[in-house]
C-alpha cells in the first residue's frame, strides 16, 4: 500500500475541538480520505488549503458542541467553593488583602471617572464634531501671539462669504446683575445667536428659543427658573438684568434643562446677540477686535483647515496688517476643553488641565498594580498550601486548563470582593477628590451606567493582572512533585521578590514625586512677592468721579481699623513702543499716591506720586525694574517713554519700584508702568486692615452702600486670591499626596502578606535555629537582610522615574527648585522605616516563638 | 426535498451502500463541479433525519487514518420519494410540447 500524507496536524486539533463526538470519526475519516485523494488529483498544497478550509465549514457544529458538553464550565461552582473556603481558611490575609484590592480599585475607579469625564466634555452635543470656533495668529517679527475667539464682523461676515459654513452663533459671557424685587444680585449670563439652538443639543422644559433675533427676549435655564421662582405659564413672563447701568426686562421665551456638568459652555441665561450689538455700535466694525467666541457648524465632509484659509483670505482682503503675519484657524469644540495652546474665557469655562489628567492616571495605575501584584505575591506565598490540592485534581484528570481557570477563577472572587470594598471606598473619597479636581461628583454616580462598565473593565483587568501569575505557576507544577509535597519550583520565590522590589520603586518614585511637587509649591507659595497681601481686603467696582472717590475714601478711613485705603485700576497689557520702532509688552495700571505704601512695594529709585502735582496727575509715570532692565536704562528718573495708552502725553519717569508678582501668572515679571492720570478706570478698591475686628465687613458693606446702592457688596481678601492662584497646584499637591499614602499602605500591606507567608514555610527552620541556641536579634538579622536589596533596588527605579518626570512638571514653571537630593533621602528613609516596622511586626512571631510547637509535627 | 439532497439520495441509490467521500467522487464525476465534504456530511445528516437513508458503521482502513467508515444505505421511503419525484418530472416533461423547439430556445 501507498504510505499515506497526514493532513495539517492543528487543522486536526481544531476539528477536534470544535466537532462533536458522535460525529467526529465520520468526519475525520472521511476528510482523511479526501485529503488522499486530493493529493493525488491537485497536488499536496491544494489538498491542504481543501482539508483546512473544510474544517472550518465544520464551525457550524461548534455550537451544538458548546451546549451538549461538558468544557470545564461545570467545575466553575466547585472552584467557586474551594475559592470561598480558602479565603475563610486564611481570613486574616485575605481581609487584609481583599481590603488592599478594593483601596486600589476605588483609587484606580476615582480616576477612571476623572479621566472619563476630562475627555468627555462637549461630547454629548450631536453636532459637536462640527462645530469650531476660530482662532488667530499673529505674528509680529519672530514673536507669535495666539489668540482663541474671534470679533464680532467676523461672526457676522464669514458665515456669508465663505462656503461651508451651515451655521454660526456668536458666543460672549456677558456681565451685569440680576434684579429680583428690589435687590440685585450677581448671575452670569450670555449673548447668543438664532443659530445657537439648532448647533448645540439643548432640551427644552417649556417654551421655545423663539424668535432669538429680536434683542428683548431670553431663555433661561431650569436653575435660573427656580432662582427667580418662574412658576407655571411663561406667557408675560420676564426677567429683568441690570446691563452697562440700566435696568432691562427680557421676556421669557423658554426653559431649558440645564448643561451637563462637562460641558465647556454653561449658559444660565440666554440673550440674543442683537441686544449686545445695540449696546456696543463702536465694536461692530473692527475686523480683529477679538472680544467673543463664534461657533461655526461646517457642512459635512467640510474641511476645517480650507474653511480656516479662506476665512484668513477674506480678512486679509479687508484688514491691512502691515509688517504682521495673521493667520486664522478652526478648532473643533471638542478641543478645547483639554488644548492647552488656547485661551478659555468669553463665555467658555476654564479649560482642563492635562498635568492634572497625567498624574491623576499615574497614581490611579500604579495604585491598582501594587494593589495586583499584592494579591499575587500572596497567592503564590500560599502556593504550598495548595499543591497537594492541585495534584489530586490532577489525579483526578483535570488538565493544566482546568487548573489554571480554578485559580483565575480564585483571583476572581477576591477582585469581585475588592469591588464591592472599592464602593465603599469611594463613598468616603469621593467628597474629598471632587473637591480637589473641581468636580461636583457624588456617590450616585457610580451607579451610572458608563463608569458601570469602568468598574467591570477594573474587574476583569485586576482578575487578570492579580490571577495570571499563580494560575500559570500552579498549574504547571507536577502532580509527583505535588504529593510528595517538594516545594523547591525554581522562579517562585525570585518572581516573588520582583514583585515586592517593583512595590518599592512604585512607592519611591510616588513619594519622591509627592515630596518634590510639595516643595515646588510651597516654594510657590511662599516666594517673596515683592508685596504684602496681609490683612487687605479688595472690593471691585467700578468709580468715574474724582469727586466721589476722595468723598468715599475719606468716609472708609472713618471706620476704625481701617488703616489705608488706596483706589486703583488694575492690570491692562498693552504694547510700547520703543525708541528703535519696536514694540514691548507692558503691563500697566491707575494708582494713586497711597498704593505703593498700602501694597508694601518698595522704591528703589526717585520719588512716590504727590496728589498736589498737576504733571503727576497727567504724564507722571513710575515703572518696575524689570522695565527698566529691559530698556537698559542706565538713569530711568526724568526718562521721557512714549506710552501713549489712552492718548496720555510725555509720559515721563519719575519713580522706579521692585520687581513684584502681583496679578502675574506663574512668577514672570512683566516691565509695569503706573501711572496717577485717568486713562484706566478705578475698579479696585484695597482697604488695608488693621485689627481685624469682627463688625468691620458690616461697617465696611454700610459705607459701600452708600455710595454704590443698590449694587451687592462683593469683597475678597488679597490672600485667598492668591491661594486660589495657585488652587490647581494645591489641589495637584494634594491628590499627589493622598495617592502616595495609598501607595504606601499598600506597599505595607504587600510587604506583609510576603514576609509572613515566607516566614511561616520557614518556622521550622526558625524553630530549628532557636532550639540551637539564635537570639531573637539574629534572626531578625537572617531575615530583614533578604529584603535590604530589594529596597536598594527598588529605590534606584524609583528614584529614576521620578527625578525623569519631576523635571518634566518643573519645566512648566519660571521660578523652580529642580530636584534635589534630600527628596531622595526622606523617600529612602521613609520606605526603610515603614518596611523595617512591617517587616518587624511579621518577624516577631517568628523571633519568639516557642520551638516546640512547630518542631513536635512530624 | 432540494436538488442536492436529490442528487446525493439518487448516489446513495446507485450502489447497495456507500459513504462521504465516495458519495463526492461520484457527485463530481456526473455533475462536473467539485463538492465539499462538509455539504456533503449536511445533506447525509438531513436525509438521515428524514427517514430517506440510514447509515452503519464500516471497518477502519488505513486510507482513512484508520477510521471506520460510516455507510450509508436508502430507506425504501428513500428509493420511493426519488422515483416519485422522477416521474412527476417526467409527467411534466411530457407536457412540454415538442413545438417549443421552435421557439428559438435551441
Amino acid at each position: 500500500m501507498a504510505s499515506f500524507k497526514d493532513p495539517p496536524k492543528w487543522a486536526l486539533r481544531l476539528l477536534h475541538r470544535i466537532c462533536p463526538t458522535d460525529l467526529i470519526e465520520e468526519v475525520e475519516g472521511d476528510l482523511y480520505e479526501a485529503y488522499q485523494w486530493r493529493i493525488e488529483e491537485m497536488g499536496v498544497g491544494h489538498a491542504q488549503r481543501r482539508y483546512i478550509f473544510e474544517v472550518f465549514r465544520y464551525f457550524r457544529y461548534y455550537r451544538i458542541k458548546v451546549q451538549t458538553q461538558n468544557n470545564g464550565l461545570m467545575l466553575l461552582n466547585n472552584y467557586l467553593k474551594t475559592g470561598l473556603r480558602f479565603l475563610w481558611k486564611t481570613r486574616g490575609y485575605s481581609a487584609l488583602n481583599v481590603m488592599g484590592l478594593g483601596l486600589g480599585i476605588a483609587v484606580c475607579w476615582l480616576a477612571y471617572i476623572f479621566v472619563t469625564d476630562e475627555y468627555s466634555f462637549d461630547g454629548f452635543h450631536e453636532k459637536g464634531d462640527r462645530v469650531y470656533r476660530p482662532t488667530a495668529r499673529i505674528e509680529v517679527e519672530d514673536r507669535e501671539s495666539v489668540f482663541a475667539g474671534s470679533s464680532y464682523l467676523m461672526g457676522e461676515e464669514f458665515p456669508k462669504v465663505v462656503p461651508g459654513i451651515e451655521a454660526s452663533s456668536r458666543f460672549k459671557s456677558g456681565f451685569g446683575l440680576l434684579k429680583l424685587d428690589a435687590d440685585y444680585f450677581s448671575q452670569s449670563f450670555h449673548y447668543a445667536d438664532p443659530d445657537f439652538f439648532s448647533m448645540f443639543t439643548m432640551d427644552f422644559a417649556k417654551g421655545q428659543a423663539g424668535d432669538f433675533s429680536q434683542p428683548n427676549v431670553a431663555v433661561i435655564s431650569e436653575q435660573v427658573a427656580t432662582r427667580i421662582g418662574l412658576e407655571g405659564d411663561l406667557a408675560d413672563q420676564t426677567i429683568t438684568l441690570r446691563v452697562g447701568g440700566q435696568d432691562v426686562a427680557f421676556a421669557i421665551n423658554g426653559v431649558y434643562h440645564d448643561f451637563p456638568t462637562n460641558s465647556s459652555i454653561r449658559p444660565q441665561i440666554l440673550i440674543p446677540f442683537s441686544f449686545w450689538a445695540g449696546n456696543n455700535e463702536r465694536r461692530l466694525k473692527n475686523w480683529f477686535d477679538i472680544n467673543m467666541n463664534s461657533f461655526f457648524l461646517l457642512s459635512e465632509n467640510t474641511s476645517a483647515e480650507q474653511v480656516a484659509d479662506k476665512m484668513t483670505e477674506h480678512l486679509l482682503a479687508n484688514e491691512d496688517f502691515h509688517e504682521a503675519t495673521v493667520r486664522l484657524g478652526l478648532q473643533q469644540l471638542t478641543d478645547i476643553h483639554l488644548n492647552p495652546e488656547f485661551e478659555t474665557g468669553n463665555g467658555i469655562n476654564a479649560r482642563g488641565d492635562n498635568q492634572m489628567i497625567l498624574i491623576v492616571s499615574i497614581v490611579g495605575l500604579l495604585c491598582l498594580v501594587i494593589a495586583c501584584m499584592n494579591y499575587s505575591t500572596f497567592a503564590v506565598g500560599n502556593y504550598l498550601v495548595r499543591l497537594r490540592e492541585v495534584a489530586v485534581r490532577k489525579v483526578f484528570g483535570a488538565q493544566r486548563s482546568s487548573v489554571f481557570r480554578q485559580f483565575v477563577a480564585e483571583a476572581f472572587i477576591s477582585a469581585f470582593l475588592g469591588l464591592l470594598v472599592a464602593i465603599g471606598f469611594m463613598a468616603l473619597l469621593l467628597p474629598g477628590f471632587s473637591e480637589y479636581a473641581n468636580k461636583s461628583y457624588e456617590i450616585s454616580l457610580i451607579f451610572n451606567q458608563e463608569i458601570l462598565i469602568g468598574g467591570l473593565i477594573l474587574l476583569v483587568g485586576v482578575t487578570l493582572m492579580a490571577g495570571i501569575y499563580p494560575a500559570l505557576l500552579l498549574s504547571g507544577f507536577s502532580i509527583l512533585n505535588g504529593l510528595k509535597g517538594k516545594s523547591k519550583v525554581s522562579g517562585k520565590s525570585r518572581l516573588g521578590k520582583v514583585l515586592v522590589t517593583l512595590q518599592f520603586g512604585i512607592s519611591i518614585f510616588l513619594i519622591a514625586g509627592m515630596l518634590s511637587v510639595n516643595k515646588q509649591i510651597n516654594y510657590l507659595l511662599n516666594m517673596d512677592l515683592g508685596y504684602s497681601a496681609e490683612d487687605m481686603v479688595m472690593v471691585v467696582r467700578p468709580i468715574n468721579d474724582m469727586d466721589q472717590m476722595r468723598r468715599y475714601k475719606q468716609d472708609m478711613l472713618q471706620i476704625p481699623g481701617i488703616e489705608q485705603v488706596s483706589l486703583a485700576s488694575g492690570y491692562n497689557g498693552t504694547g510700547l513702543e520703543l525708541e528703535d520702532g519696536s514694540t514691548m509688552r507692558v503691563r500697566h495700571a491707575r494708582i494713586d499716591s497711597d498704593y505703593l505704601d498700602i501694597m508694601d512695594i518698595q522704591l528703589l529709585n526717585g520719588r512716590n506720586f504727590d496728589p498736589e502735582l498737576p504733571t503727576d496727575l497727567s504724564s507722571s509715570i513710575i515703572v518696575n525694574k524689570a522695565f527698566v532692565d529691559e530698556l537698559g536704562l542706565e538713569d530711568p528718573i526724568g526718562y521721557q517713554t512714549k506710552f501713549d495708552y489712552g492718548e496720555m502725553e510725555g509720559a515721563t519717569i519719575i519713580g522706579v519700584v521692585d520687581n513684584y508678582y502681583y496679578n502675574s501668572p506663574r512668577g514672570i515679571v512683566e516691565p509695569m508702568i503706573l501711572y496717577m492720570s485717568p486713562q484706566l478706570v478705578i475698579y479696585e478698591h484695597l482697604l488695608k486692615i488693621n485689627p481685624r475686628t469682627e463688625g468691620i465687613l458690616d461697617d465696611m458693606e454700610a459705607v459701600y452702600r452708600k455710595h454704590f446702592a443698590p449694587i451687592p457688596f462683593n469683597h475678597s481678601f488679597m490672600e485667598d486670591q492668591l491661594a486660589a492662584e495657585f488652587e490647581l497646584e494645591t489641589n495637584i499637591r494634594k491628590i499627589s499626596q493622598a495617592g502616595a499614602g495609598v501607595a504606601i499602605l499598600l506597599t505595607c500591606l504587600g510587604l506583609m502578606g510576603f514576609v509572613g507567608t515566607q516566614i511561616r514555610q520557614r518556622m521550622k527552620e526558625v524553630s530549628i535555629r532557636k532550639v540551637i541556641g539564635a537570639e531573637p536579634r539574629q534572626i531578625f538579622r537572617l531575615f530583614s537582610s533578604r529584603y535590604i536589596g530589594m529596597i536598594i533596588i527598588g529605590f534606584a527605579i524609583g528614584l529614576a522615574a521620578a527625578v525623569w518626570l519631576v523635571h518634566m512638571w518643573l519645566e512648566g514653571f519660571a521660578n523652580s527648585i529642580g530636584f534635589t537630593w534630600d527628596t531622595g533621602a526622606i523617600a529612602l528613609s521613609v520606605i526603610v522605616i515603614v518596611a523595617a516596622i512591617t517587616i518587624f511586626s511579621q518577624l516577631y512571631r517568628a523571633m519568639y516563638l516557642n520551638p516546640s510547637v512547630f518542631l513536635k509535627e512530624e | 426535498m432540494g436538488t442536492l439532497e436529490e442528487t446525493v439520495l439518487i448516489i446513495v441509490l446507485m450502489k447497495e451502500e456507500s459513504y462521504g467521500v465516495e458519495i463526492a467522487k461520484v457527485y463530481e464525476s456526473h455533475m462536473n463541479q467539485s463538492i465539499s465534504i462538509p455539504a456533503i456530511h449536511m445533506v447525509l445528516k438531513r436525509l438521515e433525519k428524514k427517514g430517506l437513508v440510514k447509515s452503519s458503521f464500516g471497518e477502519p482502513t488505513p486510507e482513512r487514518g484508520g477510521k471506520r467508515k460510516k455507510y450509508y444505505q436508502a430507506t425504501p421511503a428513500g428509493y420511493k420519494l426519488a422515483t416519485e419525484i422522477q416521474q412527476r418530472r417526467q409527467q411534466m416533461w411530457d407536457l412540454v410540447p415538442k413545438t417549443s423547439f421552435n421557439y428559438g430556445l435551441i
